[in-house]
């Protein structure tokens, strides 16, 4: 059974596979029953007193709860064909569903000659990491925030992911509960207590928009003869982010694996080293600001129109400087440094720690009549010691825009794109040429527009084949879109949807800019607009994990395209459901080759020298625009 | 979530005393500085050093250092003068850590060779416990809060403030450090998560009820935890699922069209629940809730067109708190249920509210000090009135001008409230003295209201305030042992139910003007106390340090004031 969040319409076509009223037609009503017992997964020993929740796949909001009894037995009398969920929890053991791997579980399905009253819903025992905090002189360290990350499978790849935070209390001490067996490293940042003023406060930087494109920054690395004279070094100093035992990088950090049940012990000394300080080039001029009051326009709108216009007038602000510290994959902490204002364009931070810094310029803007903060450009550094940046001014860069044309396949309504499929839309009005209309302005429109209207949920990446980074833009519900805020470095980018967007791109057309397949080559100074023809993900795949002919439960079932690039939202998985069952929705027309593999959920599956062993034998498959197929799946 | 938390201070520092003899002619010694200043701190429970405390120079150029390991500190090379002390330490506290000063700093006059400037600090108090059920399972994600009592200077109210949460980990436990000795009070707020049903077949589900220590399901019924400095006070609770409750009813008493609001407000501390009104029926229903005490309370505004809005310009986005253009609810009524099982009958009968005119005479055509910049679009909340019971529907309700476009116009000033349940009140005034003016009578009809609360029923004359052109003035120094001491200046007159209160700062200085001529009873105490300045029993406590002044009109009086300190 596929994710959570996904369920409820993967589950009404398995509802529909089994459910089909026509093949009952006539019968008196048929009730099942789901029963089974609740062991603790290490001793097999039943589990009284834990509380075992079903609901219906089609409805998780029909649930019901059952406490289970001597022996750990459960049951549900009464139930309606169908699949059903099964979850359980109880005080010791973290709350799990049956068989749960990675957001995926094994439901169970009742109907007539399936078994499901000899259910075995093992729960494994929760595990503790804790440990205390302390300083140079061995006081503890208290408000340290300490942040967990699991190794995981993510994307087909092992990886540490942060995946819970806490702070540590008076006597330093800090406690992680809940968790699963598995392999798990801790990190700790904090400030030496005594060089923060109990009367500073956080400048709350809220609002920030993920989509932060950036402008080339001359950097001068290496030593800088700057920090202040009068700072005393006492004073001047921060802790390293620390990472257990006592290393700087997540790379090097211990990894403590976690029995069920175990508790175990990661004690931090933290030592306080000279603060990195950062001197950042500012434009001297006002960034500007736009406010924008939204105003609908009436709905007899010719396509070449904007959605919207906007009656902005602009105010300015002054240039400032906001940092974040990346610690581990995928979690920043916000730095609160000191900041001076040393000469006019010229910021100077301090009480900066070592390691990888996103260095942000901020600009004000406001929004609806609310006041906020975004990144007007920014770029990450890897600071060992005093460094120079400048976001003064742009460097080589393009102004980019474009649109995107959605190949349907049927009758299905999409919103995108106005322009007729596979035609090439005419340039935008004037308004909308990059060079024309201010480009933060445009930018601000698009947050305005998606903060408003909660649309339309399609974002294109750009993904610099330089540098790793990757500029973002939203898609306006006319299939325009710009990176407005500032011009893309020159560059070799990939171009693609977020996963989310339920879009891929099939291929590319661009004027200013050289294409080759779904690359294109930006060039400084030059304007371009690019076409991206897109494909909807509408394909849909069914049917059983079969070994010798009898459905396998709990098998990990995955689709690897033939091309995957480097999109992994081309990949689809699920888990054999306690009939065998499995669904996939939302898959890209294309070439496929599906696999199930028993005990299959440790395998770094986007790794094509794991699943070389696996491929020839799965079942190549074709899925057109639209289709709907059903197919069983040899299990290996 | 407490309707009123107050961020918890992180770290903060405290002087019980430090130990210098009476400051030499500084004048005569300056030529022999750059003096050092030395010093020590320490623990003020244990008389043990602290080390590695921050100890941080105010004045003249900041600077700071950490004491060694014997909790000795200097400072050299400092020129002759006044210098301002601070010091912190993580589990050390100021002894009020909910009201503006964050720290108590100290005034140092420096000479040469300066004796040791000791410096005392008070450890934190800390509360722990276990939260768990009836069968001793320990119970997680419960909030615990803890409410302090606390005095506000600027208008005499004793009150209780929600100060520090916490939530129980897995094994039941809470912990919260950081708190000044003293008395609080605690409650247990279960997770909102945790209604059940009892079984499928039962109907009343059965849930945990908010609980404040030891028991009692009201504040009124709590008993405080007394903490003493740097010790640990353990308290635990057991909690059994109680059945939950339903209120419904119907209301009446407004008139078709009437936006009708309802609200029922648990004891301070817990969580509003939820309730649902139905127009067509005038019936309304609560969700299942713990059982306890409640306030129902139903208000009734006219849904004819306020008046139209002030025009705003696309650009004018400007962030500004403007006036309240909502009419005001026209009818009000409210209950006090005390909701041991599920009521179904209950009936709020709307009352009209009462719009009060207000006029505040005295003020000289031609002076503009005592009208700053209000225009008409903002509220002046010059005058409140506090409820003084129980049900009200809100904590205050201030004035607003009889008509906007007087902002500007001379001669008296028009005011009115609008909306004001029925009930007692007092006014409250701010804001009307100056160097100038004071209030010399606020009356209604016979009531003085400088001394007597106004009932609201029915109709009652008009509120009168007089303002008064001859104010006198009242400077001096707060000093402890011949040195200058931050403290609060308290000024108690028979004519007035309220003290009037001035905060020193570390200088010691104070000036306050804008007094009626009258009789006063004047003392200094320490910011950090938060005592009820009226209590018979504490100015029994302090009597040798109350000083006794009478002011005449337009007089420039000066006392200097030896601090009362109100711990041993």
């Amino acid at each position: 059974m596929k994710a959570r969040f996904i369920l409820s319409t993967l589950a009404l076509l398995g509802i529909f596979l089994f459910a089909n009223p026509s093949v009952f037609q006539g019968a008196p009503p048929v009730t099942y029953r789901i029963a089974g017992i609740v062991v603790d997964s290490v001793t097999g020993q039943p589990l009284d007193g834990a509380e075992v929740t079903i609901a219906p796949v089609a409805a998780l909001d029909d649930a019901q709860t059952f406490l289970s009894s001597t022996g750990g037995r459960f049951s549900f009398t009464n139930l309606a064909l169908g699949k059903y969920r099964l979850m359980a929890s109880r005080r010791g053991y973290a709350t799990q569903a049956l068989l749960e791997h990675e957001g995926y579980s094994t439901a169970i399905a009742v109907g007539p000659g399936l078994d499901s009253e000899h259910i075995r819903f093992p729960l494994a025992p929760s595990s503790v990491i804790t440990g205390v905090v302390t300083d140079d002189w061995g006081d503890s360290v208290r408000d340290a925030k300490v942040l967990l990350f699991q190794q995981s499978m993510f994307d087909g790849s092992r990886t540490l992911r942060n995946i819970n935070q806490t702070m540590t209390d008076d006597l330093g001490r800090y406690r992680f509960v809940h968790l699963l067996p598995g392999t798990y490293a801790v990190a700790v940042y904090a400030r030496p207590w005594y060089t923060q003023s109990p009367m500073q406060y956080v400048s709350s930087i809220s609002g920030k928009p993920e989509e932060n494109t950036l402008y080339s920054l001359a950097v001068v690395e290496g030593p800088v003869q700057f920090p202040p004279a009068n700072q005393d070094p006492l004073f001047d100093v921060v802790y390293p982010v620390t990472f257990f035992p006592g290393v700087t990088t997540l790379a090097e950090a211990g990894r403590l694996a976690l029995a069920p049940g175990a508790t175990e012990t990661a004690d931090f000394q933290l030592r306080a080293v000279p603060s990195v300080h950062l001197r950042v080039r500012v434009p001297v001029q006002p960034v500007p600001v736009t406010i924008t009051t939204q105003r609908q326009e009436d709905g007899q709108q010719t396509t070449n129109q904007e959605e919207s216009s906007a009656d902005p007038a602009q105010v300015s602000s002054a240039p400032d400087v906001a940092l974040a510290l990346k610690i581990g994959d995928g979690y920043t902490e916000q730095i609160e440094t000191d900041r001076k204002e040393t000469a006019p364009g010229i910021v100077e931070l301090s009480g900066i720690p070592p390691g990888q810094v996103e260095v942000n310029l901020m600009a004000g803007a406001i929004f609806g009549g609310q006041e906020d903060s975004i990144v007007a450009h920014g770029e990450v550094f890897n600071l060992s010691g005093n460094t120079e940046v400048d976001l003064s001014a742009p460097g080589d860069s393009a102004r980019v825009a474009g649109s995107v044309v959605l190949k349907r396949s049927s009758a299905t309504a999409a919103a995108l794109s106005a322009a007729p499929a596979g035609k090439v839309p005419p340039r935008p009005a004037a308004s909308n040429v990059p060079d024309q209309a201010s480009p933060d302005q445009r930018y601000f429109d698009a947050i305005v527009q998606n903060a408003q209207e909660g649309l339309p949920n399609v974002t294109l990446s750009l993904h610099s084949l330089k540098t790793g980074e990757s500029y973002s833009a939203t898609v306006s519900a006319q299939g325009k879109f710009s990176f407005a805020a500032s011009a893309l470095p020159a560059s070799s980018y990939e171009v693609e949807f977020r996963p989310e967007s339920g879009l891929r791109v099939s291929s590319l057309e661009a004027t200013g800019a050289t294409i080759s397949g779904r690359t294109i080559e930006i060039l400084a100074g030059q304007p371009v607009y690019i076409t991206v023809h897109a494909a909807e993900a509408n394909c849909a795949l069914s049917g059983f994990a079969l070994k010798k002919g009898k459905p396998v439960s709990g098998a990990m079932v995955l689709l690897v395209p033939q091309d995957p690039g480097h999109d992994m939202s081309l990949y689809h998985r699920d888990q054999s459901d306690s009939d065998g069952s499995f669904t996939m929705s939302a898959i890209f027309p294309g070439r496929y080759i599906l696999l199930a593999i028993e005990n299959g959920w440790d395998l770094e599956w986007a790794d094509p020298k794991v699943m070389l062993q696996y491929l020839p034998g799965g079942q190549p498959l074709e899925l057109q625009p639209g289709a709907s197929l059903t197919l069983n799946a040899k299990v290996q | 979530m407490p309707r009123c938390l107050i961020p918890a201070i992180l770290f903060a520092a405290q002087f019980l005393f430090y130990a210098l003899p009476a400051p030499a002619q500084s004048s005569a010694s300056s030529s022999s500085c750059p003096c050092t200043l030395r010093g020590s701190v320490m623990d003020s429970v244990s008389a043990q050093p602290v080390p590695h405390a921050l100890v941080r120079l105010s004045a003249p150029s900041p600077r700071a250092v950490l004491t060694d390991f014997e909790g000795k500190f200097q400072f050299e090379g400092l020129p002759a003068g006044s210098v301002t002390l601070e010091v912190e330490k993580p589990g050390y506290v100021l002894r009020e850590t909910m009201g503006p000063h964050l720290s108590l700093p100290v005034s140092v006059q420096l000479a040469p060779d300066p004796p040791t400037a000791i410096l005392k600090l008070t450890p934190e108090s800390i509360i722990l416990g276990q939260i768990t059920d009836e069968h001793g399972e320990p119970l997680e994600g419960f909030t615990v809060a803890i409410w302090s009592r606390t005095f506000n200077t600027s208008n005499g109210e004793v009150g209780l403030t929600g100060s520090f949460n916490a939530h129980t980990d897995d094994e039941g436990r809470f912990r919260i450090a950081k708190l000044s000795p003293g008395s609080y009070y605690l409650l247990v707020n279960p997770p909102q998560s945790l209604v059940q049903k009892s079984s499928p077949k039962s109907s009343i589900p059965l849930g945990y009820v908010p609980i404040f220590y030891r028991g009692g399901d009201d504040l009124s019924s709590a008993t405080p935890v007394k903490l003493l400095p740097g010790k640990s006070q353990q308290v635990n609770f057991s909690l059994k699922r109680e059945p939950f409750v339903r209120l419904s009813g119907a209301v009446s008493g407004y008139r078709p069209g009437d936006q009708v609001t309802l609200s029922l407000r648990a004891a301070a501390g817990v969580q509003d629940p939820h309730i649902v009104f139905d127009p067509a029926n005038s019936s309304f229903q609560t969700d299942w809730i713990p059982p306890g005490p409640y306030t129902l309370m139903a208000q009734a505004t006219s849904t004819a067109a306020p008046e139209a809005s002030a025009p705003s310009s696309r650009s004018a986005t400007v962030l500004q708190m403007v006036r309240t253009l909502e009419p005001s609810p026209h009818s009000f009524a409210s209950q006090q249920i005390n909701a041991v099982s599920s009521v179904s009958d209950l009936r709020l009968v709307l009352q009209p509210t009462l719009d009060i005119p207000l006029v505040v005479h005295g003020l000289p055509a031609n002076d503009t000090s005592v009208r700053p910049d209000f225009s008409p679009q903002f509220f002046p909340r010059l005058f409140a009135l506090i409820p003084k019971f129980r049900g009200a529907s809100s904590g205050e309700y201030f004035s607003d001008w009889e008509n906007p476009e007087d902002a500007h116009a001379a001669g008296d000033l028009r005011m009115r409230f609008s909306g004001v349940p029925p009930g007692t009140y007092e006014l409250l005034i701010s804001g009307l003295s100056n160097a100038s003016f004071y209030v010399k009578s606020a009356s209604s009809g016979t009531v003085n209201l400088l001394r007597e609360n106004l009932v609201l029923s029915g109709s009652i004359p008009p509120i009168d305030v007089a303002l008064g052109s001859d104010p006198a003035t009242l400077s001096g120094a707060v000093s402890s042992g011949n040195a200058p001491v931050a403290a609060v200046v308290v000024l108690i007159s028979d004519t007035r139910s309220k003290p009037i209160t001035f905060d020193t700062g570390p200088s010691g200085d104070y000036k306050i003007s804008g007094l009626a001529p009258g009789s006063y009873r004047v003392f200094a105490t320490e910011p950090a106390v938060n005592p009820d300045y009226l209590d018979p029993a504490f100015q029994q406590k302090i009597s040798s340090k109350i000083q006794e002044i009478t002011l005449s009109p337009n007089q420039s009086a000066s006392l200097s004031l030896e601090l009362a300190a109100v711990e041993e």
